[in-house]
């Protein structure tokens, strides 16, 4: 799957400019009460991503590790879809989802449908022979392999830090602008 | 538990306006979008309408033109017509308290900016407060100045009927 590794390669540089310059400098929603269910939502992507950053560079995948490939996939999907659903009130407060996080989920999006057509062209009958994982690098640098390794464990441990501050936060914030203004 | 490093940075500006004028303009939330009018732009998006012990205030400026970073206000010091001040609640810095003083300099008024900030390990640190951070918050306050000067000579404190 080479070139499913490099576009997941691509798709993780992307996920950590979302969480490090618009979910963690822009908005800190890891301390913002309305955030606590987008927190919830994020702390999903961590053990999806973090099986993806393993499997797709390192492995080859037939019969049921195979459809469980296209469940992690399917599952990412719903928390794409989730999380664009919550977003909107989780982020009201703050003055809304900013343009360049807009700009860059959709960017991320298209990345994504890149990765899943690369594979299902990829993988031939992977799906319909017997069940087995294989060792199989990518021929990709193995440099690339490794900051992959490194981006599955930061992004699970990003996901538990969601989940934390999720579990963390009060259910309301104090209320502003009584008498005062609200944009 | 890591212990980031506080720095202090003070800044001046002379309005020739009277205290009271200058006061009752900064005391006024919604007037800080008019003091940043120049460079980084400031968005008010909630306040409690004055900046008495207690009562919030939350903005956004825009960092680079990309990213707009929100920070919400707890405001702790109310001394008319000599000082307030507030400390971050919400934001990216491990510590942001601002203390706005106000002091008779001949027929005008001297706003001195106090701020004590300290940025988190994991956006650099005292690395990044002394050479990205200490910067803009210069420039920022630079400008701040000069629009308070420009705002006085333009004849707003009078427009804007103030004490």
């Amino acid at each position: 799957m080479d070139t499913a590794t490099y576009i997941l390669f691509a798709l993780g540089w992307l996920g950590a400019a979302d969480i490090a310059l618009f979910h963690s400098v822009a908005h800190g929603i890891r301390s913002h009460p309305d955030s606590r269910v987008e927190l919830v939502v994020h702390s999903l992507r961590g053990p999806v991503y973090a099986a993806l950053f393993f499997l797709v560079p390192n492995f080859v995948l037939h019969g049921t590790w195979f459809w469980l490939l296209i469940g992690l996939f399917a599952l990412d999907v719903a928390i794409s879809v989730g999380d664009f659903a919550i977003e909107r009130r989780s982020r009201q407060f703050l003055g809304g989802l900013p343009s360049g996080e807009y700009v860059l989920h959709m960017i991320m999006a298209m990345v994504f449908g890149a990765l899943v057509a690369s594979v299902v062209m990829t993988v031939g009958n992977w799906g319909s022979l017997s069940t087995g994982i294989v060792y199989q690098p990518a021929r990709v640098p193995g440099a690339i392999r490794l900051l992959m390794l490194l981006m599955g464990v930061l992004v699970f441990v990003s996901g538990v830090q969601d989940l934390m501050a999720a579990i963390r936060l009060p259910r309301h914030r104090r209320s502003v602008a009584v008498g005062g203004k609200t944009a | 538990m890591r212990a980031e490093r506080t720095r202090e940075f003070c800044f001046e500006a002379h309005v020739p306006e009277p205290l009271g004028r200058v006061f009752a303009l900064h005391e006024d939330p919604e007037h800080l979008v008019l003091l940043h009018r120049q460079g980084t732009a400031v968005r008010m998006l909630h306040h409690d309408g004055h900046v008495r012990v207690g009562a919030e205030t939350w903005i956004e400026f825009n960092l680079g033109g990309l990213v707009p970073v929100v920070m919400g206000f707890w405001h702790i010091v109310y001394d008319p017509p000599r000082r307030f001040g507030e400390r971050m609640i919400h934001g990216p810095f491990a510590c942001f308290v601002h203390i706005h003083e106000f002091e008779v300099a001949g027929e005008g008024t001297t706003v001195r900016d106090r701020l004590q900030v300290a940025v988190p390990w994991q956006y650099g640190g005292d690395w990044a407060l002394r050479w990205l951070m200490g910067p803009l918050l210069s420039r920022v306050f630079v400008r701040r100045g000069r629009a308070l000067r420009q705002f006085a000579v333009g004849g707003g404190f009078k427009q804007r009927g103030g004490q």
